[in-house]
């Protein structure tokens, strides 16, 4: 463990996350969708990074309660597995998706020669979950100082989480764009510091996983 | 000619004009400070100088701006329009793009179309003068940290102007020393340097010129002239506090304290003592956890982050999970972006919330002087009266320990004699003990007291120098 043993070109790793969550949402059988999240959280290991765990939990967790929820207002266990499923399944697809450093996804979108304004777009939404990550720790910090019995659990989450957090998404992605543009983004053309073209072995990868994603979604079971 | 013209330049922002008609030129390879007090659009102006005002919503801003010779839109950017110089923000957090200190360095210079040699040979040259390491993820990095790794990508990319927005806020004295060294440099090659700054005290040995922008006047200073300008302004803060020298009982004790961040250990068998009614200086340099600890002491750390042998405040043991949370209600902190804890509708309901009641509210108003902000929302205040107002809520909890990180950086002369007065009166009224991170020279003067010594293997000593 620790060790990254496969790490996708980010292009087709976004590719492959859009694919599978598009396949299985038309998916109703809950062991089907559990094969797709299984292949998904291989695709995870092998691009390790640390605190993965939390990237399985969180999506199980949800789904879940999302199973929970539907099962308590239909009663059919199978269906109510699925839809929490494909939950899981958009979740763990982001949390993939999102294990690419801005850096290396630049400079894929830039070796696929996507234009400019797209890269900035895909540059600052990546960039921007990690420093509302930051962002939402401080602030559920700062209010987890508050005692909850001066203003009721509903309205401390509301003042003290949703409110500094809104006012915080705002200044900040205008902010992060301000700096890339600032610093000559998409001004002319850009060079490389590392090159990341994508590889026969990504490409390969690619089809492989989709074409297992098929397989599992479609196969004709007995 | 000159490296930058700014002519006539007005810019409003939503119905408010930040300033008018205002007209200066800033001479090739010299190095200008451009300073006045709290939000009287320094930072505007060099946006407007970096082609950004346009960008901004509800900005608009009209004359002319050249930057050797170019003229630079106020307009919205063009897509293809290359900046004519290196720019540094002010807020650290929002504008490290990457998170790798080593693509966060070579962003520029890949903007910029450098060569794959070019950007490791000046990579490896700023790494080295700024002390960065370059795979550190930038999550785990400082303020100060996080500040020179931005100075240090703003400067590899080569520009031969530099706007430079409080570059020295956040740094240690090494880190200050570093830099104004490295901008002097610079300037004797000819690069142009335009740096907003508070902290006059720390620029004018380097300095040619400084322009002090106040009521929408703008003066210039020189040689003589403008030394004794920052010494004069410097003096405001020449007042004795006569901060308690009799400390009552112990507060807090901390001993052989190991705290990591992520698995990076950070803290090392520190011990410290806190007795009440005393106030205490964490200085170290940047990097060192001065963050760590404070976050420490008020409860905020994880858990399985720390050990220690032993941790009591008023006599009370908090080392084990369930207590450790609780101490976070029992001590008051201010954290170093005061927005992260201003949560109500006016200032006089975040200060009820804190806890004031009807006659300690109207006492925190007075001490802090926010009683006129009192009814304005908490947000639409400067960056100084924000800060008042974390300080007063943070007070209003009636905590007996008053942790403070940072609370001086970006204050001007006047708001950081003003933060020192409150905080004070507060200590002479309440009793509480004060214990506050600071790389700033002058605000540790200005609280006087013992100092904390975080060294870089983050362990401590005491020393009674106040700076």
């Amino acid at each position: 463990m620790g060790k990254r043993i496969y790490r996708m070109h980010p292009v087709l790793k976004m590719g492959l996350c859009v694919l599978t969550t598009a396949l299985t949402f038309p998916c109703w059988n809950p062991f089907r969708i559990l094969g797709v999240c299984g292949i998904l959280m291989a695709l995870q290991l092998a691009d390790y990074r640390p605190g993965i765990w939390r990237s399985f939990l969180i999506p199980f967790a949800v789904g879940g309660v999302m199973t929970g929820i539907s099962y308590g207002l239909s009663k059919d266990l199978s269906g109510s597995a699925c839809s929490g499923l494909h939950f899981s399944v958009l979740l763990l697809s982001s949390f993939y998706m999102f294990q690419t450093s801005p850096s290396e996804l630049l400079r894929g979108l830039q070796s696929c020669r996507l234009p400019d304004q797209l890269q900035l777009a895909f540059l600052v939404m990546y960039r921007f979950v990690d420093v509302l990550r930051e962002e939402l720790a401080s602030i559920c910090q700062a209010g987890s100082m508050i005692d909850r019995k001066r203003i009721g659990l509903i309205k401390k989450g509301y003042r003290c989480i949703l409110i500094p957090f809104s006012y915080r998404l705002l200044t900040l992605s205008d902010q992060l764009s301000l700096s890339v543009m600032s610093r000559d983004f998409g001004c002319q053309k850009r060079s490389n510091y590392r090159e990341n073209p994508i590889r026969f072995r990504d490409a390969q990868g690619f089809l492989l996983l989709g074409l297992a994603c098929v397989v599992i979604l479609w196969m004709p079971l007995k | 000619m000159d490296a930058i013209e700014v002519k006539g330049l007005c810019v409003k922002r939503g119905n408010r004009q930040i300033i008018s008609d205002l007209s200066f030129c800033v001479e090739r390879g010299s190095f200008t400070v451009l300073s006045g007090p709290s939000g009287c659009g320094k930072s505007t102006i060099l946006m407007a100088i970096q082609g950004l005002i346009g960008e901004e919503e509800d900005s608009s801003a009209t004359g002319e701006i050249r930057v050797n010779g170019n003229l630079v839109t106020l307009q919205k950017r063009d897509d293809s329009m290359i900046s004519y110089s290196g720019f540094l923000m002010q807020n650290v957090d929002a504008q490290v793009v990457n998170l790798i200190s080593e693509d966060e360095l070579v962003f520029g210079m890949e903007n910029r179309g450098f060569s794959p040699e070019e950007m490791e040979k000046r990579s490896r040259e700023y790494e080295k003068l700024f002390d960065i390491q370059p795979q550190k993820e930038v999550l785990h990095l400082s303020g100060g940290q996080k500040q020179r790794l931005l100075i240090a990508s703003c400067l590899c990319t080569g520009h031969d102007v530099l706007l430079l927005d409080e570059p020295f806020a956040n740094l240690d004295r090494a880190g200050v020393e570093k830099l104004r060294s490295v901008l002097r440099g610079c300037c004797a090659q000819g690069t142009t340097v335009l740096c907003v700054e508070h902290r006059l005290e720390e620029v004018c040995q380097i300095a040619d010129r400084v322009l002090w922008l106040e009521d929408g006047d703008l003066s210039d200073y020189r040689e003589d002239e403008m030394r004794i300008f920052c010494q004069n302004r410097a003096e405001i803060l020449n007042v004795s506090l006569d901060w308690n020298c009799n400390p009552g009982s112990g507060l807090l004790s901390v001993r052989r304290l190991n705290a990591r961040r992520g698995k990076n250990p950070v803290l090392q068998d520190l011990d410290m003592e806190l007795q009440e009614n005393e106030t205490r200086l964490l200085l170290g340099p940047n990097g060192c956890g001065k963050t760590t600890l404070l976050r420490f002491l008020c409860g905020l750390s994880k858990f399985k982050e720390f050990s220690a042998e032993a941790l009591s405040y008023e006599g009370k043991d908090y080392r084990s999970r369930f207590l450790y949370g609780h101490l976070r209600k029992q001590v008051g902190f201010v954290f170093q972006n005061p927005v992260h804890q201003l949560f109500m509708k006016t200032v006089d309901e975040e200060l009820l919330l804190r806890g004031a009641d009807g006659k300690s509210l109207g006492q925190l108003l007075d001490i802090f002087g926010i009683a006129h902000l009192k009814d304005r929302h908490p947000y639409s205040l400067s960056m100084g009266e924000k800060r008042r107002v974390s300080v007063a809520a943070a007070a209003a909890s009636g905590a007996k320990l008053f942790l403070l990180d940072e609370p001086t950086i970006g204050q001007d002369y006047g708001n950081l004699l003003h933060i020192a007065q409150s905080l004070h009166e507060l200590q002479k009224r309440t009793g509480n003990t004060l214990l506050l991170s600071t790389h700033d020279t002058l605000a540790a003067k200005l609280f006087g007291g013992k100092d904390i010594r975080v060294e870089q293997t983050g362990t401590s000593a005491e020393s009674n120098s106040g700076a």
